[in-house]
């Protein structure tokens, strides 16, 4: 049996108040200004385990009824699996110009058990991972400034130095143009 | 007349009015200020109280937004010309997020306040806990008259783990812990629920090298008086405030005392 990994992205169908913070936050709190244009921030999930694509869609049925990843009231879920019609909404990274994204994840998180409808597949060796995907796009700059403005903004190491991700807390990389599938567990970071 | 202590109240701290009760119960006098007064105006106070609640809504990470705002500037400031500094759970993780505690290096993040680890279970979590010294107790002016006296305190949140990734700094820390949580048996507290989020060294509070500033996650506002706390509760505790008449003094107060007994003497 081969292994299947299903990327769920959630986007609030209102505005993002977390994104609006951190915008603000980094504009007049950081230092970054106007420079830093907009910033949207999307929540991951990601299942990987040993199942074949009908069983894939089995799993997405029960998460979608069990309502803990998601709140259909007010979040959309972008759900990239192989054979999902969804996939068609193809990538989430902003296609515009300007654009950096980083994904952060905390590494020692046992998401397994608190999702109480993935319980019939843990047993069978079924994992989920949760991150967060920042999208930070910048106004002026050559690729190389913004990529270097993006790390300073991301990455915090002190009270006045970064803000989105806490490296005692989370991994984060920075994400290319190409998004492959698995972005959380591939197998690099299996270890 | 003790000097004020000033209760900052940003938005969505939601315990600046208890906070400054237990002040005024434990002698002293307490001012809430509200996070966007002038920075001017904060520097005459003698002490600094960052109260718990959810300041931004959490967003980002518990306290990460509000601990880059100018305010707290001036506590940091405060805090380096030794000025009482107190980070109630969500003010704990203010502190935690501007570095001032544990300190080691000057404006470092060395630790982080993580979600809580809870066998079965993710979240927030809330519950009586047992606080005890730890080795930072006697130089840490909150908790230096504990005397061994173990303590009942409520504790309500959803990040609260002391944590770091840093081995170096993960083996200092251990000299920083001013507040365990403790087993009913009064020994430090490894496992859930009585180390309730999975906090290195069962940390409950971290103070910096002087001392001054305590990042304390439990809330002893909520433990002024002996009615505040469970009937389960009394007799394990013996001089922890936990026993004698309703109105008498609760547990958390012994704190306040302290604070406000440093300002008397200043």
């Amino acid at each position: 049996m081969s292994t299947a990994t299903t990327q769920i992205l959630v986007v609030l169908r209102n505005a993002d108040p977390t994104a609006l913070t951190a915008l603000a936050s980094l504009r007049r709190s950081l230092g970054f200004g106007k420079n830093l244009l907009d910033l949207r921030r999307r929540v991951l999930w990601e299942l990987s385990g040993p199942a074949e694509g009908a069983e894939v869609g089995a799993i997405l049925d029960a998460l979608r009824r069990g309502g803990q990843m998601w709140n259909p009231n007010k979040e959309r879920a972008l759900v990239r699996a192989p054979g999902e019609p969804s996939s068609k909404l193809g990538s989430p990274l902003p296609d515009e110009d300007g654009w950096e994204s980083w994904l952060a994840w905390d590494p020692t998180r046992d998401l397994d058990r608190p999702i109480r409808a993935l319980r019939p597949w843990r047993a069978r060796g079924f994992r989920i991972r949760r991150g967060t995907l920042w999208s930070l796009q910048w106004g002026e700059g050559d690729p190389a400034e913004r990529r270097r403005l993006s790390e300073r903004a991301v990455i915090t190491r002190g009270a006045r130095e970064g803000l989105l991700v806490h490296p005692h807390l989370e991994d984060a990389r920075r994400i290319g143009s190409t998004d492959p599938i698995p972005w959380l567990s591939s197998p690099e970071r299996e270890g | 007349m003790s000097p004020t202590v000033a209760i900052i109240q940003l938005p969505g701290s939601n315990c600046e009015r208890e906070t400054a009760r237990a002040i005024e119960m434990a002698g002293g006098s307490a001012r809430i200020v509200r996070w966007n007064e002038p920075p001017a105006r904060l520097v005459d106070f003698g002490a600094y109280v960052i109260p718990g609640g959810f300041s931004y809504q959490d967003r980002i990470r518990a306290g990460a937004v509000a601990a880059r705002l100018p305010v707290l500037d001036v506590i940091a400031q405060r805090a380096r010309e030794g000025a009482p500094v107190l980070g109630i759970c969500n003010g704990a993780q203010v502190l935690v997020e501007t570095g001032l505690v544990p300190g080691f290096h000057e404006g470092a993040l060395e630790v982080v306040l993580a979600p809580n680890r809870m066998p079965g279970r993710d979240g927030y979590y809330t519950r009586w806990v047992l606080l005890g010294e730890g080795p930072a107790s006697g130089r840490c002016l909150f908790t230096r008259d504990l005397n061994a006296r173990i303590l009942p305190i409520p504790m309500a949140h959803g990040e609260g783990r002391f944590w770091t990734r840093d081995p170096a700094v993960a083996q200092r820390l251990a000299s920083h812990v001013a507040l365990t949580y403790r087993t009913p048996a009064g020994d430090p507290a490894v496992d859930f629920p009585w180390n309730p989020n999975g906090s290195l060294e069962s940390a409950a509070g971290i103070t910096n090298e002087k001392g001054n500033v305590l990042a304390l996650m439990p809330h002893p506002e909520r433990a002024v008086l002996r009615a505040q706390v469970p009937d389960s509760l009394t007799g394990r505790t013996e001089g922890g405030g936990a026993d004698g008449p309703p109105e008498s003094a609760g547990p958390g107060l012994l704190l306040f005392r302290s604070l406000v007994e440093v300002l008397c003497t200043r």
